[in-house]
């Protein structure tokens, strides 16, 4: 069951209106069994790795008791799940010439990667005694199952989620800011990412052909398609889930606007990051907090080694988190420089500078993460520094970027640009009324009108993020 | 303590016009992400001569939560 069609509105508001007349104790109850139905319509496998996987950590948790081995054990089983998972995806991208078997759907299971984090998180806190092992089977397999934040996070800790289970109170105040977040995610993905997705396809996936310029335009509307396709997901994730009386937190903060890399990683795909600061970053370099600087190096360079393990197995990967490092690393370098910099140019034209300068070092490392293979982002790389301007200008660039050159398709781009330029321009304005909790009109009509009118109905395109 | 302990914060931030109080938080220091957190907790260590536990340290959410921790800590020593 995709999250952008017709029959998936119809589970939400069913969920939805039969969860808000039932008595609190039948709730979480209804809501389980409503997540295993979801998951259910993805593959049955899926359904059973859950259950395995939340049966195996809520009876080792309890077993832990500050026991080194089972803790590791638990930490290994989770963690090799997530690369076993990784595996078995990039065994359908890449050719492993000495191996030769069948992709296990067990391991392929919706889900799996993102809350195996968070069972990794569960044993760290079990066996540090910050908190104590959840005692109830069900509240634990709905922590896990639920199905708003199932397909792709928000990666959430059970310190968050679980204290609200059984105790949620749905208001007509959540219901209103819930449906207006979720349209807005609705928005975001139909009307924003997906419309991009041909020209953005077009670029990367005949790449050859096509000069640095083309590439330049390609790899920042990439930048901006996987922005507004994972946030507008994880909106309509936090938007359900506060219909249903479950407050979970926002995954992205006008990342755009970061005046660092830093900064962007503390704006970007925040539930990942918040987890690898505290069980990768933070342990590393305290461990090694002597050693000065070179701590902080080690921990940005294990943080992203891991972020890669998790991400996919892959040159392209890697020279993805390499790329993030060697930016944070600089940023580290030349901090107290930057900081005087800061402070001396305060300006709005400098502002805006760093958050280009900012945006750029985004969408280039975004070359390695788009690209199919490592090859091909060497090649539009090489075309990016050494054959910067196209030959035809029609044919070359606006015929790629519009899919086609006909003057639908060109209507088609310029007026995805005016979209998602307008709306980052005015993205802090437009969360603040979709977050409100007062019924707006004018808002819901707009965005309703705005699918109607130029969403993408036909695309059939997947989240990008659903295949971690 | 709050003045030693604002030393330390201006050496850290590289400035010497740095004035913190007990309600002073990473958002009032926009440096003082999770890099200089570190730093912080190297330079606060080396200059009461403790060392803080890893939990401890995650709990520093304030300039608060650093001073009840290091009385305590000398309370008990």
């Amino acid at each position: 069951m995709s999250f952008i069609s017709p029959f998936f509105f119809l589970f939400v508001g069913v969920v939805v209106g039969v969860n808000y007349f039932l008595p609190s104790k039948f709730r979480h109850p209804f809501l389980l069994l409503a997540s295993f139905v979801f998951i259910g319509f993805y593959n049955i496998e899926s359904v059973v790795a859950l259950l395995l996987f939340s049966l195996f950590n809520f009876y080792l948790a309890r077993f832990i008791n500050a026991n080194r081995f089972v803790y590791w054990l638990g930490i290994i089983i989770n963690a090799g799940a997530i690369l076993l998972f990784n595996y078995f995806i990039a065994g359908n991208r890449f050719t492993v010439s000495f191996i030769n078997f069948q992709v296990d759907k067990l391991l392929l299971a919706l889900g799996l990667s993102y809350y195996s984090l968070q069972n990794i998180a569960y044993l760290k806190e079990v066996y540090n005694q910050r908190m104590s092992p959840e005692t109830n089977l069900s509240k634990f397999m709905f922590f896990h199952s639920f199905f708003p934040k199932i397909v792709s996070g928000p990666i959430v800790l059970p310190s968050e989620f679980i204290p609200q289970i059984g105790t949620n109170t749905i208001s007509n105040k959540a219901l209103i800011s819930g449906l207006q977040l979720l349209l807005l995610g609705v928005f975001k993905k139909m009307v924003i990412a997906d419309r991009l997705a041909s020209g953005v396809g077009s670029i990367f996936d005949f790449h050859s052909n096509y000069s640095g310029l083309t590439v330049l335009v390609g790899a920042y509307l990439f930048s901006i398609q996987l922005y507004f396709d994972f946030s507008g997901y994880s909106d309509m994730a936090v938007g359900i889930s506060k219909m249903l009386g479950y407050t979970i937190k926002d995954n992205f903060n006008l990342p755009f606007r970061s005046l660092s890399i830093t900064e962007f990683w503390r704006r970007w795909h925040i539930s990942l990051l918040s987890w690898l600061t505290t069980y990768i970053y933070f342990p590393i370099v305290f461990r090694f907090r002597q050693m000065k600087k070179f701590a902080l190096y080690l921990g940005i360079l294990m943080t992203f080694f891991v972020s890669m393990l998790w991400h996919g197995i892959g040159f392209t990967f890697l020279a993805y988190v390499l790329c993030h490092t060697i930016y944070l690393n600089i940023e580290t370098l030349t901090r107290g420089m930057r900081a005087k910099l800061f402070t001396g140019y305060n300006s709005y034209v400098f502002k805006i500078t760093c958050a280009f300068i900012v945006f750029n070092a985004f969408s280039f490392a975004n070359l390695f993460f788009r690209a199919s293979s490592f090859d091909v982002s060497l090649q539009l790389i090489h075309n990016l520094f050494f054959n910067f301007l196209p030959i035809n200008f029609m044919t070359d660039f606006i015929s790629p970027l519009a899919v086609g050159g006909h003057q639908i398709d060109e209507f088609n781009f310029i007026l995805s640009i005016i979209l998602f330029t307008s709306f980052i321009l005015f993205e802090q304005r437009i969360n603040k009324v979709a977050k409100s909790e007062l019924f707006n009109f004018k808002y819901l009509s707009l965005v309703i009108l705005l699918i109607v009118l130029f969403g993408v109905f036909n695309s059939g395109t997947r989240f990008i993020y659903m295949q971690f | 303590m709050l003045q030693q302990i604002e030393e330390v914060f201006r050496k850290v931030f590289d400035n010497p016009k740095l004035t913190i109080s007990e309600n002073t938080s990473a958002k009032d220091i926009k440096i003082w992400d999770s890099i200089s957190h570190i730093e912080l907790i190297s330079e606060l260590e080396a200059n009461f001569k403790l060392r803080f536990t890893f939990d401890e340290v995650m709990g520093f959410k304030q300039v608060g939560d650093i001073i009840r921790t290091i009385k305590k800590r000398q309370t008990k020593n």
